[in-house]
C-alpha cells in the first residue's frame, strides 16, 4: 500500500484531496503545515516526489505548504 | 619560486587568430631554444593550426567521464610535472567538465603560473564578465563561458590580435574558420558586420583601459606626479558677451568628438569686481553650460589670461576654446589681447580660437552715463563762467606786483575747484577761457591776444595741459567711485538672490516680491506663452499665461510691461511701475534666469510628488493582482476538485464521503464570496461611492449574527455583550462585515484552544467594541502598518484572506463615524477596539441629520 502525506493550509483543499485519495485505496495523512508534518515520525517522507508549487508569491514562507508527498512502504 | 608570467591574446570574435598568434609565439620561442609545451590547443579542424600544433611538445590531456560521456580537459599536474619554461593553453574562459578540481580553466591556468610556468593562452572579448551583458545586447547570444576581469586584468601582457570585420568575414566565406556547412549561418548571424565592429569597439577600449593601468602602474612605481592628461577635458572661457553662447556650442562639439570628455565654462572676474562681464548673459550662459551636461566656474584674477591658464591646469584641461578678439584692429595693434597672450602662454594644452558674430566688431563701450549729477554739472559750470572772469577782474590791480607764475596758480585753483565740482568739461573750459584772460589781461604786451615772451607762452600751455589732466582724473574717480558704488549695490543683490535661491525657499512667489521690493516697482510677472510664438503676440494677453506674480495687477503680456526680459523661448518676465535703467537691467536678467530655474525646479517637484503616489498606487494594485490571483485560486481549486469528484463516475462515493465534498465545496464558495465581497466593498470605498444606510442599531442583535457568519469558526469565539448597551448608528450590514473580518483575524493568529473575546462598553457618547485574542500581538510601532491592505504582518504564511479585512474594516468604521485602533492585550495579544458613535434618538435627534456622505477611504 502507497503512502501519501498530504500537507496544504486549506482546510478545504486538504479534505477534497483525502477523500478523494482514500477512495482510490491510498493510505493517507495529512498535515496544515511542515511542521505538523515533521512532527509525526511514521509519516515523515524522505524525498517528496511530488511538489505543487501554486503560489504566486512568497517562496520562502511556501516551503512546507502545498506539497504533495508520496512514499512507497 | 617566482610566479609564471602570464601573456594573453584577446581577440573580438573567434576566428580573428588568436591561437594562430599564440602557436606563432610558441614556435618563435621555441626556434630561440625555450622550453616550450601545447597544454591544450584546440585544432577545430582548422588544418593550419593542426600543422602547427604538430611541430611541438604536446602534454597529454586527462580524460574525464561525465554522465556516460569522455571529455577530455587540461592535465594540469601533467603540465606542473613536465615543467617546461612556457605552456601554450587555448581558450581562458572554458568551463571544465563537472567533477575537474577547478571549475574553470582559468583557475588552472593560475596554478601553472603559481608553479613558476609561464603561460601564453587565448581569450574572447565575449567571455569576460563585465562585458556579458553589452555582448549578449549586442549580439543577443548570452555567453556562458565567462573570466573574471580580474583574471585577464592580472596578467603581465594583454596582446590584441585584430582584424577588421570585413577580413573575418571573408576568412569565413574561404572556410578558414569554420566548416563549409556553418558558414552561412555564421555569417548571417553571429558574424554580421555590425556585430564585429561593436565587438572589436570593445576588445579596443578593454585593452585601452588595460593600458591606461599599466601606464598608471608605471607612473605610480616611477613615481611621476605631473598629470598625464589621457582624458579630454575642455575648457570654455566666456567674458560674460553675447558670443558666450557660441562658444559653449561648439565647445560642445569639440569636447563630443572624444567619449566621455567633460565640458567645464568659465569666466574670470576682475579682482576690483569693475569690468565684469554681463550677469545676464553669464546667467543664461551657465544654464545653458549645465543643460548641454558641462559644468560652470568662476574665478577672480586681474590677469585674465593667467587665471584662465591657471584654471585650465587646476582642472587638467587638455583643450581651451576662446572667442576671437572683440576688440578692433586698432586696438590689437596696442595689446595682444587675451587670446593671443593665452595662446602663447597655454603650453600643452590646445586653444581653439572661435570667431563669432562679435569679433572684430570692437568692444561696444559702456552705455556713458555723466559720472556726475546733473547739479554737480550746473554748478560747475557756473562757478567756471562766473569764477574765471571774478578772479580775472580781482587779479588785475595787482598786476604790477604779482608775476605770471602767481597768477597761473591762482587760475589753476580755480580750474581744480570747477574739476572737482562739475567734472571735466566745465573745468576744461575753464582752463581755455582762464588761458585767454590771462593772456589777454597778464601777458606782456597786455589787452592783445600776442605773446613776446616765449617762456610766458610755454607756461600757459603747460596751465592748460594740467588743468585738462587735472579735471580729467577727478572725473575718472568720480566715475569709478560711481561704478563701484553701483557694483557693489548689485552684487548685494545678486548675493541676496544666491542666498534665496540655495536656501531653497519656496522660491518662486518670494523671488519676485524681493525682485519687486529691490527694484521699487508695483508688479512684477513671470509670463509663459501658451502657443508658438506669432507675429505680434508682445502685446496679445491672449497668447501668455501668468504663471506667477507678485505685488498690483499683473500685466498680461510682455507688450504691457515697462520692462520685460526673455528668459527663453516661452518664458518672459514682465516688470510695471518704472521703466528700468539699463545698468538694472543686468541684474533684472540674472534674477529672471533665476526666477525660471525656481519654476523649473517647483514645476518637477510638483511632477515627482504626482509619481509619489502613482507609484504607491500601482505598488499596490501589483500586491493586490499578485494576492488575489492566489486567494482566488485556493478556494476555487478546492471547490472544483470537490464538484468534480462527486461528478466523476469511477468511484462509488459514501453517503458521508459526499456530504463532505459538498460541505467542502460549500465552504470554498463561501470564502470566495466573502473575499471577492470585500474586493468590491474596498474599491466603492476607494472610490468614495460606498453606499451607506446609517440606522440606530442594536450591538446585542448585530454582535451574535456576526459570530454566526462566521461558520465553522463560530466556536472559537465567546461573545460577552450587555443587554443594556445604547443603540450605534451604524450601517447594519456593514458592521457586520467589520466584526467578521476582525474577529476571523483574531482567530486567524489565536492559539488553538484559546477563544477569542467579544465584548462591548458604553462610554460617554461612544460604544467600544473589543475584540481580544491572545495571539503574539503586534508591535505598537507597526500598529498602522496591518490596516494597509494587502499587508499581513511578518508576511510569512498565507492562511486566508488577502490581508484585505483590516484594511477594509477601518475604511468601513470611518466611513460609518467611527474608528478601529488595534491595542495590546494586557498579558499577550491583540486587542481591537472598534469604537462607534451612540444613536442620537434618545436625544430626540433623528438619525437623518448624522453624516451620511460617504467618506473618502484614505491610508
Amino acid at each position: 500500500m502507497t503512502r501519501v502525506l498530504v500537507v496544504d493550509d486549506g482546510p478545504q483543499i486538504l479534505r477534497a484531496l483525502r477523500i478523494n485519495l482514500l477512495a482510490r485505496h491510498f493510505e493517507v495523512a495529512v498535515a496544515a503545515d511542515g511542521g505538523t508534518a515533521a512532527s509525526v515520525p511514521e509519516t515523515c517522507p524522505r524525498r517528496p516526489c511530488v511538489r505543487r508549487g501554486d503560489r504566486p508569491y512568497g517562496r520562502r514562507r511556501n516551503r512546507a505548504a502545498g506539497a504533495v508527498r508520496v512514499r512507497a512502504s | 619560486m617566482p610566479r609564471g608570467r602570464l601573456r594573453v591574446y584577446l581577440g573580438a570574435a573567434p576566428g580573428v587568430g588568436k591561437t594562430f598568434a599564440m602557436l606563432g609565439e610558441g614556435h618563435r620561442r621555441l626556434a630561440r631554444g625555450t622550453d616550450v609545451v601545447v597544454g591544450l590547443v584546440e585544432a577545430h579542424g582548422r588544418p593550419r593550426t593542426a600543422e602547427l600544433i604538430g611541430g611541438m611538445e604536446v602534454v597529454p590531456r586527462r580524460t574525464v567521464v561525465h554522465r556516460g560521456t569522455a571529455f577530455t580537459e587540461l592535465d594540469v599536474d601533467a603540465v606542473i610535472a613536465r615543467e617546461p619554461r612556457v605552456a601554450l593553453i587555448d581558450e581562458l574562459a572554458h568551463t571544465n567538465v563537472p567533477g575537474s578540481r577547478n571549475a574553470k580553466r582559468w583557475q588552472d591556468v593560475e596554478e601553472i603560473l603559481d608553479a613558476g610556468i609561464d603561460v601564453v593562452s587565448t581569450v574572447n572579448i565575449q567571455h569576460l564578465e563585465s562585458l556579458n551583458d553589452v555582448v549578449r545586447q549586442i549580439t543577443g547570444v548570452p555567453q556562458r563561458e565567462t573570466v573574471p576581469d580580474e583574471a585577464v586584468r592580472r596578467a603581465d601582457q594583454v596582446e590584441l590580435v585584430d582584424m577588421s570585420p570585413e577580413a573575418l568575414r571573408r576568412r569565413l566565406a574561404h572556410g578558414n574558420v569554420y566548416a563549409p556547412e556553418k558558414v552561412d549561418a555564421a555569417l548571417s548571424n553571429y558574424f554580421r558586420v555590425g556585430n564585429l565592429t561593436a565587438l572589436r569597439e570593445l576588445a579596443l577600449l578593454w585593452v585601452a583601459g588595460k593600458v591606461d593601468d599599466q601606464l598608471g602602474r608605471y607612473r605610480a612605481e616611477h613615481g611621476i606626479e605631473g598629470t598625464w592628461e589621457a582624458r579630454e577635458r575642455v575648457v570654455v572661457a566666456l567674458t560674460g558677451g553675447p558670443e558666450g553662447d557660441t562658444l559653449i556650442r561648439r565647445a560642445v562639439r569639440v569636447a563630443a568628438r572624444t567619449k566621455g570628455a567633460d565640458l567645464l565654462a568659465v569666466h574670470v572676474t576682475r579682482a576690483d569686481g569693475l569690468a565684469g562681464g554681463d550677469p545676464g548673459n553669464l546667467a543664461r550662459q551657465r544654464v545653458l553650460a549645465e543643460s548641454l551636461g558641462g559644468t560652470y566656474h568662476q574665478v577672480v584674477g586681474d590677469d585674465v589670461p593667467r587665471a584662465l591658464l591657471d584654471f585650465a591646469r587646476g582642472v587638467n584641461a587638455t583643450q581651451l576654446v576662446l572667442g576671437a578678439s572683440r576688440r578692433g584692429r586698432f586696438a590689437q595693434i596696442l595689446s595682444r589681447g587675451v587670446g593671443v597672450t593665452t595662446t602663447a602662454l597655454s603650453g600643452s594644452i590646445d586653444v581653439h580660437m572661435i570667431t563669432h558674430d562679435e569679433a572684430q566688431k570692437g568692444r561696444r563701450p559702456p552705455p556713458s552715463r555723466a559720472a556726475l549729477t546733473r547739479t554737480r554739472r550746473l554748478a560747475g559750470w557756473a562757478t567756471a563762467l562766473l569764477g574765471i572772469p571774478v578772479l580775472t577782474a580781482a587779479l588785475v590791480p595787482f598786476r604790477e606786483t604779482l608775476t605770471l607764475p602767481s597768477e597761473i596758480l591762482f587760475f589753476l585753483l580755480v580750474v581744480i575747484g570747477v574739476a572737482l565740482i562739475g567734472g571735466m568739461w566745465p573745468a576744461v573750459t575753464a582752463a581755455v577761457g582762464g588761458s585767454l584772460l590771462l593772456n589777454y589781461f597778464f601777458t606782456t604786451p597786455v589787452h592783445t591776444l600776442t605773446i613776446s615772451d616765449p617762456e610766458n607762452l610755454f607756461a600757459l600751455v603747460v596751465f592748460v595741459l594740467v588743468a585738462a589732466a587735472v579735471s580729467g582724473i577727478v572725473d575718472l574717480a568720480a566715475r569709478r567711485t560711481r561704478e563701484a558704488a553701483r557694483a557693489g549695490a548689485d552684487a548685494e543683490v545678486l548675493s541676496t538672490l544666491a542666498g534665496h535661491v540655495l536656501r531653497g525657499e519656496s522660491a518662486l512667489p518670494s523671488l519676485l516680491a524681493r525682485l519687486r521690493e529691490t527694484f521699487a516697482l508695483t508688479s512684477v510677472t513671470l509670463l509663459e506663452r501658451i502657443d508658438v510664438p506669432g507675429p505680434d503676440d508682445q502685446s496679445d494677453p491672449e497668447a501668455w499665461r501668468i504663471v506667477a506674480t507678485s505685488g498690483g495687477p499683473p500685466c498680461g503680456c510682455p507688450g504691457a510691461a515697462d520692462t520685460d526680459v526673455a528668459i527663453d523661448g516661452s518664458l518672459m518676465l514682465a516688470a510695471c511701475g518704472r521703466l528700468l535703467e539699463a545698468s538694472d537691467r543686468r541684474v533684472l536678467e540674472a534674477f529672471a534666469a533665476e526666477a525660471a530655474v525656481a519654476l523649473r525646479q517647483e514645476r518637477l517637484r510638483r511632477e515627482a510628488d504626482l509619481a509619489g503616489p502613482l507609484a504607491e498606487t500601482d505598488r499596490m494594485r501589483t500586491a493586490l493582482l499578485a494576492a488575489v490571483s492566489h486567494d482566488l485560486r485556493t478556494p476555487l481549486a478546492s471547490a472544483r476538485l470537490a464538484v468534480e469528484s462527486l461528478r466523476g463516475t469511477e468511484i462509488e462515493w459514501s453517503a458521508q464521503d459526499r456530504e463532505e465534498l459538498l460541505a467542502t465545496a460549500d465552504e470554498s464558495l463561501l470564502k470566495l464570496d466573502r473575499l471577492v465581497a470585500n474586493l468590491l466593498d474596498m474599491s466603492r470605498l476607494q472610490a468614495g461611492v460606498l453606499g451607506l444606510t446609517l440606522q440606530p442599531v442594536a450591538l446585542e442583535e448585530v454582535i451574535p449574527r456576526s459570530i454566526d457568519d462566521l461558520g465553522p469558526l463560530r466556536d472559537r469565539v465567546e461573545g460577552d455583550v450587555s443587554v443594556d448597551l445604547p443603540e450605534v448608528v451604524a450601517d447594519s450590514a456593514l458592521l457586520e462585515r467589520i466584526l467578521v473580518n476582525v474577529m476571523s483575524n483574531a482567530i486567524r493568529y489565536s492559539p488553538a484552544g484559546k477563544k477569542v473575546l467579544i465584548t462591548a462598553s458604553s462610554h460617554g457618547g461612544h460604544v467600544e467594541i473589543r475584540v481580544v485574542d491572545r495571539g503574539p500581538g503586534i508591535p505598537a510601532e507597526a500598529h498602522d502598518r496591518v490596516f494597509m491592505p494587502f499587508q499581513r504582518l511578518g508576511d510569512r504564511d498565507n492562511h486566508t484572506g488577502v490581508g484585505l479585512g483590516l484594511a477594509l474594516s477601518r475604511g468601513l468604521a470611518e466611513a460609518m463615524g467611527g474608528t478601529l485602533t488595534p491595542d495590546e492585550t494586557p498579558g499577550g495579544g491583540l486587542t481591537m477596539i472598534l469604537t462607534l458613535p451612540v444613536s442620537s434618538r434618545a436625544d430626540g435627534l433623528p438619525a437623518e441629520s448624522l453624516p451620511q456622505e460617504p467618506m473618502r477611504f484614505s491610508q
